[in-house]
C-alpha cells in the first residue's frame, strides 16, 4: 500500500489521542475507585446501585427509628420498675400496719411515708424519655397524670413505629390501662385509699387496700412484660436493619466499584501505550529523502 | 532537417521539465493541504518525426483520485458526523442521571420524614424534613431545566449547521460554475476541482449527500436521495431552519417543486441527522420521565399530607407546587408556598385530638418511599428515577460507542483516500529530480545546438 506523509501523521496523532483518552479514563476509575461514576458506564449496574443505595438509605433510618423505640420502652421500663419497687414498699407498710399491736401514731407515720411514695409513682407515670412523656399516648407534651388528683390528661393511645417498610411495631404501653385510669385498678388511687386508711387508723381499710396493691403490682408487672418484648422485637429489628445495610453497601461495590489491583494495572498499562505512541510520534519528522538532501 | 529543429527538441525537453517539476513542488508545498489530491503531470513524445522527433511536451496533469473510495468517503463521514453529534448532545443527559443529587434526596427524604413519624412533636425534625423536601423539589426543577436546556441547544445548533450547509452548498455552486467556465477555456482547475470536493465533504459530514458528477464539469449534489441542494444547473437551493410553532423545535424545510417541504425526518445521518435524533430520541425520554416522575411525586405527596393534620389541627395543605399537567412538571416543581418556612404546618397527625404525638399520618408519608406510584402505579419513585437513568445511560453509551466505531470506520476510508490520493514527499522528491534531470538533459541539447550553429558559422568565414 502506498502510504502518504499524511498518513503516518494522522496515525501518530490518533494514536496518542487514543492512548490519551485510555489514560484519563484508567486514572480516574483508579483515583475515586469507581468503576461506574455515571450511567453510561454501565446503565443495568448503575441502575441497581441506586435502587440498592435507597434500600440502604430506608434501613438506615428504620435502624435510627428502632433506636428510638429502644429507648422509649426501655425507660417505659424503667420507670415501671420503680414503680414495681415504690409498691411492694406499699405493700410491706400496709402489711405490718395491718396488724393491730401499732398505734395511730405509728400509722400516721406510714401514711406519710405512702403519701411520698404516690409522689414518686405519680413522676414515674409523668416519666419524660427524648420530650416523650411515655405514658401520655398522643398526648404527649404534658406531663399525663395530675400531681394533686391523680387525673389522667392523657389519650391511652399506643403510636406505632416502622422498622422495616411497611412493618410497624407498637411503642410503649397505653397510660390509662397501666396506672388504671378508667379501666383496671387504679393505682394512684390505691395509694391514696392507703394513706387516707392508715391516717384514720382504719385496719380494716388497710387490709382491703393492700389486695388493690396486688392488682397494681400485676397490672405493672404485665405492662413491663409487655415493654419487655417490645424492646426484643426493636432489638431485633435494629440487627436486621444493620444487616440490610451491610449487605446493600456489599452488593453496591460489587456492582460499581473497581478492583484496585486491575485498575492499577490498567493505568500503567495505558500510561506504557501512551508513552509509546508519543515516541513513535517524536519520530515522526524522519527525513526521507529531504534529509538525504 | 535542421539544426533548428535541434534548438526546438531542446526548448519543448525544457518546457515540459519545468512542467513536471512545478507539478511536484505543488505537491509538495501543499502535503498538509486538507483535500489535496496528489497530482501527475503527464507528457506525450511530439512527432511526427521527419526529423527523429520533436522533443517532449507537457499535456497537463492527471489527479490521482478513485471516485468509488470519494463515495465511500461521502458515508462514513455521513456516519461519524451522526454519532458524534449525538454522543456530545447526550452526554449532559449522564450527569443529570449521575448519582449524586435526585435519588439521593429521595432517600434524604424519606429519612427525614421516617424521622418525623418517630419525633413528630419535634420541630427541629419537622424542619429537616422541609428543607429535604424543598432540595428535592429544586433538584428536580433544576433537572428539567439542564434537560430543556439540552434541548434548545440542540434547536441552536441545528439552525447553525443550516446556516453552514447553506454557505457551503453556495460556494459549491459557484466553483462549479468556475470549474465549468475554466474548462470550457481549456484552463486547468485542479485546484477549483480540490476545494469544492473538500465543501462536498464537508456536507456530508452535516446531512447524507451523493455528488452526481454532469458532464460539463458541475455537479449536483442531491440530500437523502431527493432534494437537489445543487442542481444540475449549478443552482443552490437552500434549506431554511425555523421553530416549530408548536414546540419551539427547530425544523428543516427545502423548496421541492415550488412546494415547501419539511425534511428534518429525513435527516438521519450527519451532524444534523445526530443532534435530530438526540433531541427527538433520549432528551424527549429524558424530559418525559423527569415530568413524570415529579408529577406523580407531587401528587402521592400531596394526597397523602392532605389526609393528615398539623400540628395546630389544621388540614395538611399541599406539600409540593407543581404544574397542572405532567407536561413540565419537573420544571415547575417547588415546595409549597403554603408551607415553605413552617414546620408546624406538617401534617403528622391523623386527627386534632391527638396532637402532638399522633404520628399516623407521618407513618403514611413515609410509607410513601417504598409505594410504587410511579410510572402508572409500577415502581417506587426511586425505582422510577433509576429506571429512567438506565435508559437515558444506555441511549450514552450506545452513542459514544457508535461515535468510536463509526470513527473508526471514517479513518480507514480515508487512510484508503491517502493512499490514492495524499501526497508522499519522498515521491515528489524523486519526481523533482526526474524532471530536474530531463531539463538538464534539454540544457545541454539546446548547447550542443549552439555548438553545431557556431561550427556551421564558422564555416563561411
Amino acid at each position: 500500500m502506498r502510504v502518504s506523509d499524511g498518513m503516518l501523521h494522522d496515525m501518530a496523532q490518533r494514536g496518542i489521542e487514543r492512548a490519551r483518552e485510555k489514560t484519563a479514563s484508567a486514572s480516574a476509575a483508579a483515583s475515586t475507585g469507581l468503576r461506574v461514576q455515571r450511567p453510561s458506564d454501565d446503565p443495568v449496574a448503575h441502575a441497581l446501585a441506586r435502587r440498592e443505595s435507597a434500600r440502604e438509605s430506608t434501613a438506615r433510618s428504620s435502624e435510627r427509628t428502632a433506636e428510638h423505640g429502644l429507648s422509649l420502652t426501655a425507660g417505659a421500663e424503667g420507670a415501671l420498675a420503680g414503680v414495681t419497687d415504690a409498691l411492694s414498699r406499699a405493700r410491706e407498710l400496709g402489711v405490718q400496719l395491718a396488724n393491730g399491736t401499732f398505734t395511730a401514731e405509728d400509722r400516721a407515720a406510714a401514711a406519710h411515708e405512702i403519701r411520698e411514695l404516690r409522689k414518686e409513682v405519680t413522676s414515674f407515670a409523668n416519666t419524660e424519655v427524648e420530650g416523650v412523656h411515655v405514658f401520655a399516648g398522643y398526648r404527649d407534651a404534658a406531663p399525663p397524670f395530675d400531681e394533686v388528683t391523680g387525673a389522667y390528661s392523657g389519650d391511652g393511645a399506643v403510636r406505632r413505629l416502622e422498622v422495616a417498610p411497611h412493618l410497624r411495631f407498637p411503642v410503649g404501653v397505653s397510660g390509662a390501662t397501666t396506672f388504671g385510669a378508667g379501666t383496671g385498678t387504679d393505682v394512684l388511687a390505691t395509694l391514696d385509699a392507703m394513706a387516707t386508711a392508715l391516717e384514720t387508723n382504719d385496719v380494716a381499710g388497710v387490709r382491703t387496700s393492700l389486695g388493690g396493691l396486688d392488682a397494681s403490682a400485676t397490672q405493672i408487672l404485665d405492662a413491663r412484660a409487655e415493654l419487655g418484648s417490645q424492646m426484643r422485637a426493636f432489638e431485633g429489628a435494629r440487627s436486621a436493619a444493620q444487616i440490610a445495610q451491610d449487605r446493600g453497601a456489599a452488593t453496591r461495590a460489587q456492582l460499581v466499584d473497581v478492583d484496585p489491583y486491575r485498575a492499577f494495572s490498567e493505568l500503567a498499562n495505558a500510561e506504557r501505550a501512551l508513552e509509546a505512541s508519543v515516541a513513535v510520534a517524536a519520530r515522526l519528522p524522519f527525513a526521507g529523502l529531504l534529509g538525504a538532501r | 532537417m535542421s539544426v533548428m529543429s535541434l534548438l526546438n527538441v531542446g526548448a519543448n525537453g525544457m518546457a515540459a521539465g519545468t512542467f513536471g517539476a512545478n507539478v511536484a513542488s505543488h505537491g509538495a508545498s501543499n502535503v498538509a493541504t486538507e483535500g489535496y489530491t496528489r497530482r501527475v503531470a503527464t507528457q506525450v513524445p511530439l512527432g511526427p518525426a521527419p526529423a527523429g522527433g520533436n522533443g517532449a511536451q507537457a499535456t497537463g496533469m492527471k489527479r490521482s483520485i478513485d471516485p468509488f473510495v470519494e463515495k465511500r468517503l461521502l458515508g462514513v463521514r455521513t456516519s461519524a458526523g451522526e454519532a458524534a453529534a449525538r454522543a456530545d448532545a447526550l452526554v449532559t443527559l449522564d450527569d443529570i442521571f449521575a448519582d449524586s443529587a435526585i435519588g439521593t434526596q429521595l432517600d434524604e427524604l424519606e429519612a427525614a420524614v421516617a424521622d418525623v413519624a418517630a419525633r413528630p412533636g419535634e420541630i427541629a425534625a419537622r424542619t429537616v424534613a422541609l428543607s429535604a423536601a424543598d432540595s428535592l423539589a429544586r433538584s428536580l426543577a433544576d433537572a428539567g431545566s439542564r434537560v430543556a436546556e439540552a434541548r434548545s441547544d440542540a434547536n441552536g445548533r441545528i439552525r447553525g449547521e443550516v446556516g453552514t450547509i447553506n454557505q457551503r452548498i453556495t460556494q459549491i455552486a459557484k466553483l462549479g460554475q468556475e470549474i465549468a467556465r475554466s474548462e470550457v477555456d481549456g484552463r486547468e482547475a485542479s485546484d477549483l476541482r480540490d476545494r469544492r470536493d473538500q465543501l462536498v465533504r464537508d456536507v456530508a459530514t452535516q446531512i447524507p449527500v451523493t455528488a452526481v458528477q454532469q458532464s460539463d464539469g458541475q455537479i449536483s449534489l442531491i440530500f437523502n436521495g431527493r432534494t437537489e441542494l445543487v442542481s444540475r444547473d449549478g443552482k443552490a437551493h437552500l434549506l431554511t431552519a425555523s421553530p416549530d410553532p408548536a414546540t419551539g423545535d427547530t425544523r428543516i424545510t427545502a423548496i421541492e417543486a415550488g412546494a415547501t417541504v419539511d425534511i428534518t425526518r429525513y435527516a438521519q445521518g450527519g451532524t444534523v441527522g445526530g443532534l435530530v435524533a438526540a433531541r427527538d430520541g433520549a432528551i424527549t425520554t429524558a424530559a418525559t420521565r423527569l415530568d413524570r416522575l415529579a408529577f406523580d411525586i407531587a401528587a402521592a405527596y400531596n394526597a397523602a399530607h392532605g389526609a393528615g393534620t398539623d400540628l395546630d389541627g389544621g388540614t395538611g395543605t399541599p406539600l409540593f407546587d407543581v404544574s397542572a399537567t405532567a407536561a413540565g412538571a419537573a420544571q415547575s416543581l417547588k415546595l409549597s408556598a403554603s408551607i415553605a418556612g413552617q414546620p408546624r404546618k406538617i401534617a403528622a397527625a391523623q386527627d386534632a385530638s391527638s396532637l402532638p404525638g399522633d404520628n399516623r399520618n407521618a407513618l403514611a408519608l413515609r410509607a410513601l418511599a417504598t409505594t410504587r406510584f410511579a410510572s402508572a402505579g409500577t415502581r417506587t419513585a426511586n425505582e422510577a428515577f433509576a429506571d429512567a437513568g438506565a435508559e437515558i445511560g444506555t441511549a450514552v453509551m450506545t452513542a459514544t460507542s457508535d461515535r468510536a466505531h463509526t470513527d473508526d470506520a471514517k479513518v480507514q476510508v480515508e487512510s484508503l483516500r491517502a493512499s490514492i490520493s495524499g501526497v508522499s514527499l519522498d515521491e515528489e522528491l524523486m519526481n523533482l529530480t526526474r524532471y530536474q534531470r530531463a531539463y538538464q538533459a534539454s540544457l545541454e541539447v539546446v548547447r550542443v545546438a549552439d555548438e553545431m550553429f557556431g561550427s556551421l558559422l564558422a564555416l563561411r568565414r
